[in-house]
């Protein structure tokens, strides 16, 4: 545990209050700000804590360089972004406001250089005439080769923080979970809605973004629920929450995306907000929820909107609400002299409380022509200055606001009368009105409606059942309101659970404050004309002006999408929380159109960043995906095989001895398995037992060729399409009993060809009657291959192997080593090959006795590369290398498997007139001129070279080895007319301008009556 | 006379047997166990055959159940019925009698009888995080009134299919998968397991 | 991620199931009486409404069952799961301009 220093002496934190708010003045805590040492106490943020220490400077802002400081004391703050920590456990654009101070805690300021107070990029600032919104669609084109060094440099500039540069060190965790209600938000209304819930036996998640429940009663301090401060009411409902076990309350938690159905999903900083020291070994740093609820309450409350007015942007310029927060939750002062500016009645709560803790406040500026509203009222008996009917009309001071002007309005609100009055100030604080948070309500697609009066959106109808707003978010702005409204949906929600909720026996007695009157300027007009003198933001950390959004319209855009694209407004990280709708105003009155005609751009998740790491969870490097190994896999690996990976599969590849490469390994292992024999792990192709009367007939309905008339005993390989011709899979398929048959597949198509076959018997058939379990790890298989692959297996098994008794393409049981077997003479390498099926457990001493008794005949372990090679010589198609989907067996020269009788899954396919064209790719075999030159695989095949690009590309190279049993490459390639090119030449361009000519041949290479297979 | 060659299970590599701590108490975290070697039948057939149902029933000491979920046991053997139709029966140590005695009773039914004991691997997770552990990656209900004792659910945990089996009220699970997810599998609980203490148990 | 409402399994998540485009479209009796355009149509061309639909599903991750599902493109709304292989139940096929 990190030892934290006494508290620290007055002349630290000069603005903090002597008392008051939610944090520990016994304990200190040091941080560090760039090169600036500085303290704080537990329950702050970084934001409280420097302001506390009278640090407004915080950023730079991201075209102009233009001085930032801190405006909110949320989610939506778009200036204090900061990069905390050090590469690679450093994250950027970290929101000041949200992110909770520790003792040891560094952060550095973002976008600047080489330091925040003397930013070389500030000349951005100076040069704004030339990089308005949209700039760089006009620019950066000249000349055409000059890109790649613009793109460089763009790249410099893009982006505020730095990513970090190794691997995140940290872990993170994802879980499912399940729940009857899920209440996003844990204010009032929301702490209503779960406790009604909660006490009827649901249960109950609650989600809240911040480390204290509360929502903005922690940042009021008159407020009275039934008499006794409202944070009382807060610690009993939050104390009888947490002693439920039928209630989870994760804090620190957003819920950042509304899915289909009511599935949610939640991003919790599980260790954030604790020294790495401290941070519990095991516990993930974030964890993602993946949440699925019947019932959902958003209580997510409304953000409030800044006035957007000249040069509001300099550091000491706040949202009033904000300030009201910095001094009620964390007994901060954000200035020693403050103006409010104001065009509704909840800025003057905030003139009220500054005044209260001993804060000069010089002016409060009130857009209404008249001030009214209760708080306007306590603020006039208070003996405040109001100036109403005026505007601020433009700031001024470098690094912190340091004066203001203040003119009157005319009339219709357009324009200002003279010069007005200079009013010196350090803290600015405007409130436009306040927008209910209905993000998650319209990524669930409910439609918003606008209210006038309050010059907001608020939520209409839901598209999803099960789904309520409450409380400011509904636009129940007042206390009262949002208590009852959340006791309300509490008991609906409960209800549609078929639960009672027993209603409160008295009415919760509190203040039902609005915060109207309102007079709503969406551009406040100074004394000059709109993008002189000075700059209007409407989205500060996009560096967006309200002359940038009319720009756009004289640019012909009309639609509200194109103009947030064409000025990116609303795109930073903050998505546009605090400039949207004041976007959508400057629109709508430029375009002379009522607001709700304009509309509102499209909410998408997630409503604020969430960590990569929290997508991934624990679902990284070695559980990044399973690997799968056969049982024989040990020993492969004991004997030196390397893998590769076939889907999930980890396949032995080949097995070099000291000193071989793959060139060498795989050559020996060929060269032996055609000398002597070999053995290879055959394990991971599918396997599926068919049984049922009509076994054959579904295997006549999914093969071309025909299955009637197999014999038990006996084993036929089947090429399977899908219905539009193409091959899909292959494999020997051998007849059980009369009504079973064991089917093969590749070892990639195990899972699709039982789901296809599946797919056909109970949507198409299910008149037939057949049952298919899948038994492709019920047994290991072992393949045997070679000319002493008889003897071998013999000295192990008890059956007659002769040629008469147990020929080429059939199968018996018997035992091996003494484990029962089922032994099917197959060959996939032209060689005499036993493929030898054991009970998975046994698999791994089977193969084990069969390689000791082989020793004496050199037997060779040979993998997947030796085994494409071995096929290939025979000209033997692999699924997925010779086929890519495209590919008809007739392209393949396999219309000898293509029953002509009858229907199969594919034939009328085959017979568009499409297939018939002689134009097609058709399989065939190359041989390089030059006999050492072995073709890349996927190697683009042309006719002839020239000068002019493109060069038609008439086939590629599909398989291409070194064969040293044909003691020359050879390759097969898919080639357009393919078999009428028999004896021609073809060129393979290689990169670096080589090309190798080969001749077409037929594609076999090696035994070609295939004789060896029948010994 | 040929050896008697070793039976590997699926997770003999991880060497679970040595690294089991003597106590069967998964403590206040999670114990995780590789369950021994079972016999395993896919059974499938029609229950509205009365040749099938009364085979069946006949073969293992119970009716097979109708619903899909629901599991009826009968001494060592138990029912799990994962689909219409489709059963899976384990229970005891020999695979090729249990399937030659459902094969006997069924003689003349339309039915499928595979015999899948070597197939799949099961893990047993035990303690009061066991559901908890669970969760993370299953989109299930584990909550115990979602998800009762006697009670089996086939579904996704992380990347791969299980079964699941809870059979008794005790927290704990039996989560069959494929031989080869065994290994991802085991390695997935435990490091989900980890940060409530886990404990490799006897199985 | 939707909730499908699996007929043996019961409510579950859509990430175990696998989707099977539009439903009641029956393989031709006689392909070989068709045209190249009628079968192409019958592999290749599906409705696309902005409304209710007619779609088919598979528990893939569960029973590996088969069944359709009446669900509306827009709300995303279920409004039925009924057997592979039997007739929609009759519900208002809504649809959206």
């Amino acid at each position: 545990m990190a030892q934290s220093a006494p508290a620290a002496a007055r002349s630290s934190q000069p603005f903090r209050l002597s008392e008051g708010g939610r944090i520990d003045r016994s304990r200190s805590l040091t941080f560090r700000f760039d090169d600036r040492e500085l303290t704080g106490h537990p329950g702050d943020t970084l934001a409280s804590a420097l302001l506390a220490n009278g640090v407004h400077l915080v950023g730079r802002s991201f075209k102009y360089h233009r001085p930032r400081g801190i405006v909110t004391a949320g989610a939506e703050e778009p200036n204090a972004l900061v990069q905390v920590g050090r590469d690679p456990r450093t994250e950027p654009n970290v929101r000041a406001t949200q992110l909770e101070l520790f003792d040891g805690l560094g952060v550095s300021s973002q976008n600047r250089w080489p330091s925040l107070e003397f930013d070389v990029g500030g000349v951005n600032n100076l040069l704004s005439r030339f990089l308005p919104a949209g700039f760089y669609y006009k620019t950066f084109m000249w000349p055409a080769a000059a890109w790649e060094t613009y793109e460089k440099a763009i790249r410099q500039a893009a982006g505020l923080g730095l990513a970090p540069s190794k691997p995140d060190p940290d872990h993170y965790d994802k879980t499912f979970a399940h729940c009857d209600l899920l209440v996003v938000g844990a204010g009032p209304a929301g702490l209503s809605a779960a406790l009604t819930a909660a006490r009827a036996g649901a249960r109950v998640v609650v989600a809240e973004q911040d480390f204290l429940l509360g929502g903005d009663l922690l940042s009021d301090r008159t407020a009275k629920i039934d008499g006794r401060p409202a944070l009382e009411w807060v610690a009993e409902a939050e104390a009888e929450l947490r002693a439920s076990d039928r209630v989870r309350i994760l804090t620190r938690t957003i819920c950042f995306a509304a899915y289909d159905h009511n599935f949610f999903a939640l991003h919790e900083r599980v260790t954030d907000h604790l020294a790495p020291a401290d941070r519990p070994e095991g516990l993930p740093r974030h964890r993602l929820w993946k949440l699925r609820t019947k019932q959902a309450i958003f209580a997510t409350g409304a953000i409030e909107r800044p006035l957007v007015f000249r040069d509001n942007d300099r550091p000491g310029i706040l949202l009033a609400s904000a300030a009201r927060s910095y001094l009620n939750r964390w007994g901060v002062r954000a200035g020693s002299e403050a103006v409010v500016f104001t065009g509704n009645d909840s800025g003057y709560a905030t003139a009220l409380d500054l005044k209260a803790v001993g804060v000069r406040v010089n002016a409060v500026v009130d857009l209404r022509a008249a001030a009214e509203g209760p708080l306007s009222e306590a603020a006039k008996a208070a003996g405040l200055r109001i100036l109403a009917g005026h505007a601020v009309t433009g700031t001024e001071g470098d690094k912190r606001i340091a004066r203001l002007r203040a003119a009157p309005l005319d009339a219709d609100g357009k324009g200002v009368r003279g010069s007005g009055q200079e009013i010196a100030c350090d803290l600015l604080v405007s409130s436009a009105g306040w927008s209910p948070t209905v993000h998650l309500h319209c990524q669930a697609k409910g439609s918003l409606a606008w209210d006038e009066a309050h010059a907001c959106y608020l939520p209409d109808r839901s598209m999803q059942k099960g789904q309520a707003v409450i409380g400011s978010a509904a636009g129940a702005f007042g206390l009262a309101s949002c208590l009852a409204g959340g006791e309300a949906a509490g008991r609906e929600a409960a209800g549609a659970l078929g639960l009672e909720a027993k209603a409160s026996r008295k009415k919760t007695q509190a203040e039902d404050r609005d915060f109207l009157p309102m007079r709503q300027l969406y551009c406040v007009p100074s004394d000059k004309p709109l993008g002189q003198g000075g700059k209007h933001f409407v989205d500060q950390q996009n560096d967006v002006t309200a002359a940038d959004l009319l720009l756009a319209l004289r640019e012909g855009y009309r639609s509200i999408e194109h103009v947030k694209r064409y000025t990116t407004t609303g795109m930073g990280t903050d998505q546009g929380k605090l400039g949207n709708l004041n976007a959508i105003g400057i629109v709508a009155e430029r375009l002379g159109l009522p607001l709700p005609e304009v509309g509102v751009t499209t909410y998408r998740a997630p409503y604020t960043p969430v960590s990569f790491g929290a997508f991934a969870g624990r679902d990284v490097d070695a559980l990044l995906d399973p690997v799968r190994t056969t049982p024989i896999h040990s020993w492969h690996e004991r004997n030196g095989a390397l893998f590769e990976d076939v889907g999930q599969w980890r396949r032995a590849w080949y097995y070099p001895k000291a000193g071989e490469d793959l060139h060498r390994a795989v050559a020996r292992e060929v060269a032996a398995t055609r000398e002597t024999v070999g053995i290879m792990d055959a394990t991971t192709l599918g396997k599926i037992e068919i049984v049922g009367p009509d076994a054959a007939e579904l295997l006549n309905r999914v093969y071309t060729n025909a299955w009637s008339k197999l014999e038990v005993g006996r084993c036929r390989y089947g090429l399977m399409l899908k219905e539009d011709g193409m091959v899909m899979d292959d494999g020997v398929t051998s007849r059980l009993a009369e009504d079973r048959f064991l089917m093969t597949t590749t070892t990639g198509n195990a899972a699709p060809v039982l789901a296809h076959l599946e797919e056909w018997l109970q949507t198409e058939w299910p008149d037939l009657e057949v049952f298919l379990t899948s038994v492709t790890e019920q047994f290991a298989t072992m393949t045997l291959s070679g000319p002493n692959a008889r003897k071998l297996l013999a000295e192990l098994c008890d059956l007659d192997l002769s040629t008469e008794a147990f020929p080429h393409m059939s199968w018996q049981e018997g035992s091996v080593a003494g484990v029962p077997a089922r032994i099917f003479r197959i060959s996939f390498t032209g060689e005499l090959s036993y493929e030898i099926n054991v009970p998975a457990g046994h698999g791994l001493s089977v193969w084990q006795a069969l390689y000791r008794h082989g020793e004496k005949y050199g037997i060779t372990p040979y993998g997947t590369e030796a085994m494409h090679v071995l096929r290939a010589e025979k000209g033997f198609i692999i699924v997925g290398q010779e086929t890519d989907g495209s590919v008809t067996p007739l392209d393949l020269g396999m219309d000898w498997i293509v029953s002509k009788k009858k229907d199969f899954i594919g034939r009328r396919s085959l017979s568009r007139s499409d297939m018939a064209d002689s134009g097609r790719k058709q399989l065939v075999g190359l041989l390089t001129q030059d006999p050492k030159v072995v073709l890349p695989e996927g190697g683009a095949l042309v006719e002839a070279m020239r000068d002019a690009t493109p060069v038609p590309m008439i086939g590629h190279v599909t398989s291409s080895y070194w064969s040293p049993n044909c003691e020359r490459s050879i390759a097969l390639a898919l080639v357009k007319g393919g078999r009428a090119r028999l004896g021609k030449t073809v060129l393979c361009p290689l990169e670096g301008g080589k090309t190798v000519p080969c001749t077409v041949v037929e594609p076999l290479f090696f035994d070609k009556e295939g004789d060896r297979l029948r010994a | 006379m040929p050896e008697i060659l070793e039976h590997h299970s699926a997770l003999a590599h991880l060497g679970l047997a040595a690294r089991a701590v003597a106590t069967r108490d998964a403590g206040q975290g999670v114990g995780l166990a590789e369950a021994p070697y079972r016999a395993a039948v896919n059974l499938r057939g029609r229950l509205d055959d009365a040749g099938f149902a009364a085979g069946a029933e006949q073969a293992l000491g119970c009716a097979l159940p109708a619903e899909v979920g629901a599991v009826a046991t009968a001494g060592e053997l138990s029912a799990l019925a994962l689909g219409p139709g489709e059963w899976l029966v384990v229970g005891g140590s020999d695979g090729p009698a249990l399937r030659a005695r459902l094969l006997a009773a069924l003689e003349g039914v339309f039915a499928s009888v595979v015999e899948v004991g070597q197939q799949y691997a099961t893990i047993r997770i035990a303690g009061p995080k066991a559901a908890e552990t669970l969760q993370k990656g299953c989109p299930l209900d584990f909550d115990a009134a979602a998800f009762p004792a006697g009670r089996c659910a086939q579904s996704l945990l992380s990347k791969i299919d299980v079964l699941v089996w809870k059979r008794s009220e005790e927290p704990a699970f039996e989560v069959t998968v494929r031989r080869s997810f065994a290994d991802y599998a085991w390695r997935w609980l435990h490091d989900a397991a980890r940060e409530y203490g886990v404990a490799i148990l006897a199985g | 991620m939707l909730l499908i409402d699996c007929p043996h399994c019961g409510p579950r998540a859509e990430l175990e199931f696998s989707y099977g485009h539009e439903a009641h479209i029956e393989r031709p009796k006689a392909p070989e009486a068709l045209s190249d355009a009628e079968w192409a149509d019958y592999l290749f061309l599906r409705d696309n409404t902005k409304g209710v639909i007619l779609e088919r599903w598979v528990h893939s991750h569960g029973c590996r069952r088969w069944f359709n599902v009446a669900r509306d493109t827009v709300t995303y709304e279920i409004l039925a799961v009924y057997p592979m292989g039997a007739e929609p139940p009759a519900l208002e096929r809504k649809t959206y301009v």
